[in-house]
């Protein structure tokens, strides 16, 4: 099967804009994924994630059984593990040795948030067992957990497909009812993963049965000329109110129409209903209007985010890294527009880099071996 | 007149020694100086390590039993620190602010201090920016600390990284007294960031 370029384009975007938002104050943040509706880049990775993960999977389910496919996974769920542990490790060098990190009195009641440094053990095997998140280390634990859930769910949408659909809701349905159902952290035990798995699974989920719907060829029973009508119309609502809020903020006589009512039931922790149908909405919209051959895809312009797209693990991996060390460089050099623009544009420029020597480098090997592993010609790094 | 200020450690300000060298009794002495024929009482009602949930809680006895004409919520960083989740936290401040606007006539919220060390922890900037939409979508206002507090690292005026007991008691003494005239120019509404002395 030929590869979707969509899907390494628009992973790639979400891929940018991750990095972007994770730079303090960055004015570009306000121009990320999130101004089209009233979700943002997590979701649309998460949702191509899981629907990549579908068609890479489940083309391996239905050639090679469950055993095989389940064994692939948990090595991309090690790999993902293995990454994980990494970034942890870079990133406690990174604040180990911080100007600031000496105890100030004048922050200490405050600031304890560097405690752990005391107890490294305790926080080594807290993160180890992914209890402990430090800043930016939540979306790779949420992934891995994830993508440990799909083997069973992809067995189980062969024979049953609406009844582990249900399932799936019905666990979303039940954190929407009560949110003690969440998984803690450390240190603090009252506080939990601010990406609860158990609401942002069904996002995922639906991803992979749709992914997985594809390699089946069933895919066509969501081209109904009503579903359309009424994705275009959420679509463009959740855009309309978007857009409002966007423009109130920079100019303060324009009120922000129904922020009052949204502002408390917009959650992104545990994905709240109207997150969930605004983006599956625009994904439904998006994928009808956007064919897979369209022609932008092709321009020089996209090929950034498609390279970026075609190896989302290392390059979601570089820019939590890049972000931590952009997040720095503007706390320590104050840096405000200009400087901010320089490290957007540098960790962007960096990712595009890696991922073009990666894709230079993966083509020489396949060209030298004349066999791409099934799963990484098909669209790997789910 | 009477102004009640409930907040965490900075406005408790035992980090300066004693309690007249906290902001809240410098923001009653830059008041007192400008207007010196008012009496304007400033009730200090700082208490270390408490959530916004934890002051709300506090809201009956600390702040409106005192009838305050004026109340400035300083709340932020020890939910931001823990990590209370963002909706939770969104749901004690609108609380809160509820439960203020309610009973006295002027609120005003107090966002975070800066510290080069909020790197450490997940998404401080989603908490501030939380803060300054709670303020706007419940049209009160809300004094930036947070942005203020960097603007004077930034230029020059105050470097908080200092060593040793003396100087950090030094430090806080000078920031809390710049916090206090800042409210107090935010108050009568001059520029809270322009060069504090």
């Amino acid at each position: 099967m030929e590869r979707d370029l969509r899907l390494d384009f628009f992973r790639g975007l979400a891929l940018f804009c991750i990095f972007i938002d994770h730079i303090p104050g960055a004015w570009l943040g306000t121009f990320t994924i999130q101004i089209t509706g009233l979700y943002d880049a997590a979701e649309v990775f998460i949702f191509i994630s899981g629907y990549t993960a579908g068609l890479v999977y489940g083309r391996i389910l239905d050639a090679e059984g469950p055993l095989i496919m389940t064994l692939r996974t948990y090595h991309r769920v090690w790999q993902l593990y293995v990454a994980h542990v990494f970034l942890f490790v870079m990133f406690m060098a990174l604040v180990g040795n911080m100007t600031d990190a000496t105890l100030n009195p004048i922050y200490v009641e405050e600031f304890r948030a560097t405690d752990f440094l005391k107890e490294p053990g305790t926080a080594i095997v807290m993160a180890l067992t992914l209890r402990f998140q430090p800043a930016f280390m939540d979306i790779l634990p949420l992934y891995i957990v994830l993508l440990m859930m799909l083997p069973l769910f992809l067995i189980g949408v062969r024979g049953l497909k609406w009844l582990v659909l249900a399932a799936s809701f019905a666990l979303w349905l039940a954190v929407q009812v009560d949110k003690g159902i969440a998984i803690p952290t450390y240190p603090d035990p009252e506080t939990k993963w601010f990406f609860n798995p158990f609401a942002w699974q069904l996002l995922f989920l639906i991803g992979a049965a749709l992914g997985y719907s594809r390699v089946r060829g069933t895919d066509g029973a969501l081209a109904s000329k009503w579903l359309f009508a009424a994705a275009a119309v959420i679509a463009i609502g959740g855009f309309l109110i978007r857009i409002n809020w966007t423009l109130h903020l920079f100019y303060d006589p324009i009120p922000s129409l129904f922020a009052k009512y949204f502002w408390l039931s917009l959650s992104k922790t545990n994905m709240s209903p109207f997150r969930l149908v605004n983006l599956l909405a625009v994904v439904l919209v998006v994928a009808t209007l956007v064919p897979r051959q369209a022609r932008f895809l092709a321009h020089r312009a996209s090929w950034p985010l498609i390279v970026c797209g075609r190896h989302s693990l290392h390059i979601f991996c570089l820019g939590i890294l890049l972000a931590a060390i952009g997040h720095w460089i503007i706390n320590e050099f104050y840096g405000e527009f200009l400087l901010q623009t320089v490290v957007v544009v540098a960790g962007i420029a960096i990712m595009t880099a890696v991922a073009a020597f990666m894709d230079w480098f993966s083509g020489r090997r396949s060209e030298r071996g004349r066999a791409v592993p099934q799963s990484s010609a098909a669209g790997g790094g789910s | 007149m009477t102004i009640v200020v409930i907040g965490g450690a900075s406005t408790a300000g035992r980090a300066a020694g004693a309690g007249d060298k906290a902001w809240p009794a410098r923001l009653a002495s830059a008041l007192a100086g400008r207007f010196p024929k008012t009496r304007v009482a400033v009730l200090n009602k700082g208490v270390a390590r408490n959530t916004a949930r934890d002051m709300v809680a506090r809201f009956e006895m600390d702040v409106l039993a005192h009838k305050p004409n004026l109340v400035i919520w300083e709340t932020g960083i020890v939910d931001a620190m823990r990590g209370t989740d963002l909706d939770e936290f969104r749901e004690d401040l609108q609380s809160g602010i509820d439960r203020l606007k309610a009973q006295v006539p002027e609120v005003m919220l107090m966002d975070m201090q800066f510290s080069r060390r909020s790197i450490l922890i997940s998404h401080f900037s989603l908490y501030l920016v939380l803060m300054r939409g709670a303020a706007d979508i419940n049209d009160v206002a809300l004094f930036p600390r947070h942005e203020i507090m960097r603007g004077w690292s930034e230029a020059g005026i105050v470097d908080y990284n200092v060593h040793g007991q003396d100087e950090l008691r030094l430090l806080a003494v000078r920031l809390y007294d710049c916090i206090g005239k800042g409210v107090a120019d935010f108050l009568t509404r001059r520029d809270p960031g322009s060069a504090p002395q």
